[in-house]
């Protein structure tokens, strides 16, 4: 639950950077450093931490198996992030959007693979 | 219906991501492509979930043993449409048309991350709500599986042969890894869940890596790698790193995940012919990873990139270690399932 919550603050965050900072590098250093916190957060989590304790009547509930794939899903999108965001901001003049659909995919993401479907 | 909304609503990002270059009419043209398509395939996943419902009166895809109803034409018949539309979105053969398109006119930095990140995680929706929801009905969709896995890994394999834009080739190399990771789909087993893991994770470093030099190339075809080597040495260095995992060459993270893969379907009952079908398709895969190798070290060419940061240079060494390590000890990944 650490991730997705999060991830779907970081998506918010990402969207108001494009207005509030005027640098390309620093809207991509809030990226980088958010997917990190994202990290950090779901490692926690498979370590039995929880930031959000949300009664979601069993509809999103996560196991070993998915904390696991979402860190791979981190690391792999952290090094995307270390080679490539330069590449992202050379396609449009709206690169912050791209970041913050990135983390919105997160979020679907976290719901695509929970424990049980309903 | 959770996994309905996770998957669709995955997809609403990945059609502007694909659009988003709008000066380009390809990207345009990919973006319309795969909104299109995909929208035709959410109709048979949603197709698929009414009938599904139909039979068993729950949207609940853990069956209650009290309340399961027996398998019937109607449970069947859902079950295969919501098997054929995750096929679309992960792009097996014979429901990969979009791909080529849609990787190839989408801008390069966002087909590296649709082809990687975004196709694993459909595969673990896709293994999750098949394991959980149809485990009984295993005899009926096996089939099904071992059919569109090996055409997967025929369609993929052969045509990347023939390709000669590098993009291109790595979108049809992504519909080949495709049909080896469906063949955890299909042995189900632990060994399979594990493989997927290993997998994913081999599969996106490395595939994120070759995009990554990719997307700073101006020439997209095997030329523009051409005297690579001597030019950069570091990066073709690690490419080849990347490539050779691609191609499931021992010591490196993606032998090791076709290894697990190829295991697990073994241990199946009736499954040696999809073994040996699929190791032979690994074997062709080599052809077209080693093209790029060919056109680095032993061709001549002019510089035909933007230019590589030092930067750039170590996190691709990062990334080629981290696929050497995982080829050497996989238990640092998967000892963290039992963590």
């Amino acid at each position: 639950m650490n991730a997705l919550i999060i991830s779907a603050i970081l998506g918010v965050v990402m969207m108001f950077s494009g207005i509030l900072l005027k640098q390309k590098t620093a809207v991509r250093n809030v990226a980088i450093g958010g997917i990190i916190i994202l990290l950090l957060a779901n490692i926690l989590e498979m370590g039995g931490t929880v930031f959000f304790t949300i009664d979601s009547r069993g509809m999103i509930a996560f196991d070993q198996f998915a904390l696991l794939f979402n860190t791979i899903v981190f690391v792999s999108t952290l090094l995307y992030l270390l080679l490539s965001a330069k590449e992202i901001e050379k396609v449009g003049v709206n690169y912050a959007d791209y970041f913050a659909l990135i983390f919105s995919f997160f979020v679907e993401l976290h719901l695509s693979h929970p424990l049980n479907h309903y | 219906m959770i996994l309905f909304l996770g998957i669709e609503i995955i997809s609403i990002p990945l059609y502007i991501l694909t659009g988003s270059d709008k000066r380009n009419l390809k990207s345009n043209e990919a973006s319309l492509k795969y909104f299109l398509l995909g929208v035709f395939s959410t109709g048979l996943m949603l197709m698929g979930i009414a009938l599904v419902y139909g039979a068993r009166g729950t949207f609940i895809t853990v069956p209650d043993p009290l309340v399961t109803a027996a398998p019937n034409t109607l449970l069947i018949t859902g079950m295969s449409l919501l098997l054929f539309s995750m096929a679309f979105k992960v792009s097996a053969a014979p429901f990969h048309f979009w791909t080529p398109d849609v990787y190839d006119g989408a801008p390069t930095v966002f087909t590296s991350f649709m082809a990687t990140i975004v196709k694993a995680a459909v595969f673990i929706a896709f293994i999750r709500l098949f394991d959980d929801a149809f485990e009984g009905l295993q005899p009926q969709w096996r089939l099904w599986i071992a059919v569109i896995t090996a055409i997967t890994l025929f369609v993929g394999n052969i045509t990347a042969v023939f390709q000669q834009s590098v993009k291109r080739m790595l979108a049809y190399s992504s519909i080949a890894q495709a049909g080896f990771m469906l063949l955890s789909l299909y042995a189900m087993n632990t060994e399979a869940k594990e493989g997927l893991l290993i997998y994913a994770a081999a599969y996106c470093l490395a595939t994120i890596g070759i995009f990554a030099v990719l997307a700073k190339m101006n020439d997209y075809t095997f030329d523009g790698f051409n005297g690579l080597a001597r030019r950069e040495p570091l990066i073709a260095a690690t490419l080849t790193i990347l490539l050779l995992s691609l191609a499931g060459i021992p010591l490196t993270a993606g032998f090791l995940a076709k290894f697990y893969m190829l295991k697990a379907t073994i241990a199946t009952p009736n499954s040696l012919w999809l073994v040996i079908f699929a190791v032979l398709m690994a074997a062709v895969s080599v052809y077209y990873y080693f093209r790029v190798i060919q056109a680095m070290y032993f061709k001549e060419g002019n510089d035909a990139t933007t230019g590589f940061s030092p930067f750039f240079k170590w996190t691709m060494v990062l990334m080629a270690s981290l696929v050497i390590l995982l080829g050497l000890f996989p238990d640092l990944l998967l000892n963290w399932l039992y963590f």
